[in-house]
């Protein structure tokens, strides 16, 4: 808090302010998650009654089932080889020489400021030529080359905050460089580790539009969430969406309270 | 045989020599010291002793073996670096069991080594801590243990002590150089600090780019300094260029920019002009004119006082001669009017001109 | 640090697997489509060559054009929006304690890692024609047909809004929170109102933010395709929707490819300018 700078009305109008955008932002995500419990055949707000019916629905329909199995599958495939690739380009990128590091830096970055229409675009195009559209040869890759920029740059974070005379230490006490990386450099940066996997799970979990171009038959999730939405509005659409609500605000939670956002939390000391 | 021997070693970034052929030997037991400006190349030397950077050129070696092209953890030496290193996310204990675990010591073993080890730095009662939990000078501790319970060859020091305050300084210096003699380890330790090399070293090692200006044991480096460089670096002093005027049996008389002084005559001069050197604190001032022996008293005028608490420093412009530096204790009280512009005398024993070589 | 870090080429052996699979997944594919914006597509066979008839065709087909402008202006709208809505937001966190401000990141962050598809749902559920607003309005008997929330520009942009705020906050924050407060406190002191500043200095300091924030949301919005299909249904196209379309219903790679490529040159465009005013800004 900075005192003397701005009085309270100003400040007051700003809390007020900031506390109905916020309230944009959570509101509409708390009116699905009570809606997702109605016991009816229809949404309303609030619902007349209450129940785990739709939640059943969901668990025993096929669809749904298989639609989750194959997210879930790509998504677990595709955080553990993000997490080894991305975390070897940072070492390599915070290891190599100073020249050209910004360059292969960009390069190692530069999916993200790609719209993902036109990344889309591209690799249905080669899992054409391939032919490996719809499945898990095209999917995993796919999400990969939108995961392992996160994972370069949180564990690059974590790298350049990383004393390496620390590994330095490890080795004149008889660590090869292989064990001095796995016994310390890794364990100090797990925070930076831990981020690049939870973010590469969740966008792998929630990808759309590049799976839409590849997937025909196959469905993820999001695919078989914006066919049915397409179709109707069923309060299954809701139970749902609060399902993977809940698992990537339990990430989410675990990366911020952990304060591994952002840079080591620094920012909010 | 030497503990470590470098012969002629050359490292070079680029097209500079960060350190220029150079020859070193540390013997079984000494503390030698290296000294030097900074960007000297006394950081590249240990980290070449440590396995850390690859000389172009030469050879290294430890306990007779020659470990040129050996990695660092097959070096079998101790280091210890200026911000600690210590490992955050392991107990002070994990800590200095590490280098005994990446040699497969025996559990058992290892316990009674680590317990020894925190006992010689007085850390027996700290062994659960967290490395953030300790001081400065207690993490400078633990990692001395670290280094020392792996039994190494030799013991490297990169200033250590170069993120402690003075107090702190002062005291692990005499703790480091205790247990140095103690466990009889051949030790080559880092420093810019003068104060600290000459406290501590059996042998000190000026450097200057990259080269190795002058060896010696602290008093000779200080008293006997083989270069203007060295001379300027180790300590203040007034330099003045002189020349030969006179000589008699056992002295010779210089006339150093315009102040007369002797100086002894064993004391070799080559051709007719020196550079002399004169400690600032060997300079005695007088109030009065007073000749004594084996001295030569000039008259001059106060041109500054600085009031250091135990010393004070005076610069004193000698009549139709160089302003010249002296250093008093600050024992006589007030005996001295140190009012700038106040006339003064300076004796200046012929013991105290030093003749640097050539 | 940097003695060791100054490098050691051997490590960037490390960047091939990831580099790798760039390759595969990235730099081959926008080659060809690079390749095939310049082929011909004529009776559903493509021919490859230099032609420019698809650049052509996007050109004066009257349509292509049209909604590609459309998309800039649904970009800015979103963009506009995210500045007025996160800016006090940004304002307010700089401001905060430790613990509020976590919190208000915590807000702020947790919507980048929620499926976009999730959240809108929630606002269809909210603006839908039998959405709660609707439902409850005519409950109370103040409207008898519902309002039209959806499926019209507004709609589209409150949903992207709540998506991209996010992207917005943060530079904000980052330029706010690098300001050194002493700055304030002289001008303070030197008898300058609340107002004048943060008119005159605060505002000015955290233009680079502003300036990165705002290219940002632009280029994720001219990005857009999700949104605007839930929640524009047919009424709001844009860019990227049409592209899906060329190529999932037409076929036509070529004329989808010469769109692709419209859309990247018009998001250089917006870097290169960002990169001008961040130059002004001094940032
Ligand atoms: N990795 C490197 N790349 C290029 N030049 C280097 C590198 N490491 C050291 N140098 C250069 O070599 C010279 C000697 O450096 P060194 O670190 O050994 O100096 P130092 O005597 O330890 O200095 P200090 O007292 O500042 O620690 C310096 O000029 C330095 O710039
Ligand atoms: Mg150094």
């Amino acid at each position: 808090m900075r005192e003397g700078y701005g009085s309270p009305w100003p400040h007051r109008a700003l809390v007020v302010f900031s506390l109905l955008v916020i309230f944009f932002l959570v509101a509409p995500l708390a009116i699905l998650v009570i809606q997702s419990f109605t016991n009816e055949s229809y949404l309303s707000f609030p619902p007349p009654s209450f129940g785990f019916r739709w939640y059943r629905e969901v668990f025993t329909s096929s669809d749904w089932r298989d639609a989750v199995g194959l997210s879930v599958l790509i998504a677990i495939l595709v955080t553990p080889l993000s997490l080894i690739l991305g975390t070897l380009a940072a070492f390599g990128l915070d290891r190599g020489p100073m020249r050209g590091r910004q360059s292969l830096y960009a390069v190692m970055i530069s999916p993200m400021v790609l719209p993902h229409i036109v990344l889309g675009l591209g690799i249905f195009r080669i899992a054409l030529q391939l032919n490996i559209e719809d499945t898990l040869l095209a999917f995993v890759p796919a999400h990969l080359t939108i995961t392992v920029p996160f994972v370069v740059i949180s564990v690059g974070a974590s790298l350049q905050t990383f004393n390496v005379t620390l590994e330095e230490a490890a080795m004149s006490l008889g660590a090869s460089r292989w064990r001095a990386v796995w016994h310390i450099t890794l364990p100090v940066i797990r925070p930076g580790l831990i981020a690049g996997a939870i973010f590469s799970f969740i966008i792998s979990f929630d990808e759309f539009i590049i799976t839409f171009f590849l997937a025909t038959y196959e469905q993820t999730l999001p695919l078989e969430m914006f066919s049915t939405l397409m179709f109707q509005v069923k309060p299954s659409i809701a139970a749902i969406s609060t399902l993977t609500l809940a698992v990537t605000a339990a990430l989410t939670a675990m990366l911020m309270f952990r304060g591994q956002i952002l840079g080591g939390g620094r920012i909010v000391k | 045989m030497s503990t470590v021997e470098l012969r002629k070693v050359e490292k070079r970034y680029g097209s500079v020599a960060a350190v220029h052929s150079l020859d070193l030997a540390i013997e079984p037991g000494e503390f030698v010291t290296l000294l030097g400006p900074s960007g000297c190349g006394k950081s590249t030397t240990l980290r070449m002793v440590a396995g850390f950077v690859q000389p172009n050129a030469g050879t290294i070696e430890i306990g007779g073996k020659d470990v040129t092209g050996i990695p660092p953890h097959r070096r079998e030496v101790g280091l210890v670096f200026q911000n600690y290193a210590l490992f955050p996310h392991m107990s002070v204990y994990k800590n200095v069991e590490f280098g005994l675990k990446m040699r497969g010591v025996d559990p058992s073993e290892r316990r009674s080594r680590v317990e020894e080890a925190l006992g010689l730095v007085k850390l027996g009662d700290y062994s659960e801590r967290m490395p953030a939990q300790l001081s400065g000078g207690q993490q400078q501790r633990v990692a001395l243990a670290r280094a020392l319970v792996i039994r190494p060859n030799v013991l490297l020091l990169d200033e250590p002590f170069g993120a402690l305050d003075k107090q702190l300084r002062d005291h692990m210096r005499i703790e480091l150089r205790d247990l140095q003699r103690k466990l009889n380890i051949s030790t080559m330790f880092v420093t810019h600090d003068q104060d600290e090399a000459l406290s501590m070293s059996d042998r000190i090692v000026v450097m200057s780019e990259g080269t190795v200006c002058q060896v010696g044991g602290p008093n000779a480096i200080y008293e006997k300094p083989n270069s203007r460089f060295v001379a300027d670096f180790m300590g203040r002093s007034n330099l003045f260029e002189a020349r030969q005027v006179d000589e008699s049996n056992d002295a010779r008389t210089l006339d150093a920019e315009g102040l007369l002084l002797n100086a002894d005559k064993t004391q070799e001069l080559n051709g007719g002009n020196a550079i002399v050197m004169v400690r600032p604190e060997k300079i005695e001032l007088l109030e009065s004119e007073t000749n004594r022996d084996g001295s030569v008293t000039v008259g001059g005028k106060i041109m500054s006082s600085v009031y250091l608490g135990s010393t004070v420093q005076y610069e004193v412009k000698v009549e139709d001669g160089p302003t010249v530096l002296v250093v008093r204790q600050n024992v006589e009280d007030g005996s001295i009017s140190a009012q700038p512009g106040s006339p003064v005398f300076l004796s200046i024993p012929h013991n105290a001109v030093y003749i640097i070589p050539q | 640090m940097s003695q060791t870090q100054g490098g050691n080429s051997k490590a960037w052996w490390l960047l091939s697997p990831g580099v790798g699979l760039y390759i595969l997944t990235f730099f081959i594919p926008l080659a060809m489509l690079l390749v095939l914006s310049f082929a011909k597509f004529e009776n559903s066979v493509t021919t490859i060559g230099f032609f420019f008839d698809n650049y052509v065709k996007i050109m004066t087909d009257g349509i292509t054009l049209t909604i590609f402008y459309r998309t800039v202006q649904l970009a800015l709208m979103i963009t506009v929006s995210c500045l007025v809505l996160g800016y006090p937001v940004a304002v307010l966190m700089r401001r905060s304690g430790p613990r509020a401000r976590l919190w208000l990141l915590f807000f702020i962050v947790s919507p980048l890692l929620t499926s976009i598809i999730v959240r809108n749902v929630a606002w269809v559920l909210i603006l839908g024609r039998s959405g709660i607003i609707n439902d409850t309005l005519i409950d109370w008997g103040w409207i008898s047909t519902p309002l039209p929330l959806m499926y019209n520009t507004f709609g589209v942009v409150l949903a992207v809004v709540h998506v991209y705020l996010s992207f917005m906050v943060l530079p904000l924050f980052g330029a706010l929170i690098a300001i050194d407060s002493s700055i304030e406190e002289a001008a303070s002191s030197l008898g300058a109102s609340p107002l004048r500043v943060f008119l005159t200095v605060t505002l000015p300091l955290s233009l680079p933010g502003v300036t990165a924030g705002c290219t940002l949301v632009f280029i994720l919005s001219m990005g857009i395709y999700l949104t605007p299909v839930i929640m524009g249904g047919n009424f709001v196209l844009t860019l990227p929707m049409l592209i899906t379309d060329s190529v999932r219903n037409l076929y036509n790679w070529p004329v989808a490819s010469a769109m692709a490529l419209m859309l990247l040159a018009a998001i250089g465009a917006m870097v290169l300018l960002s990169a001008r005013v961040q130059k002004m800004v001094g940032g």
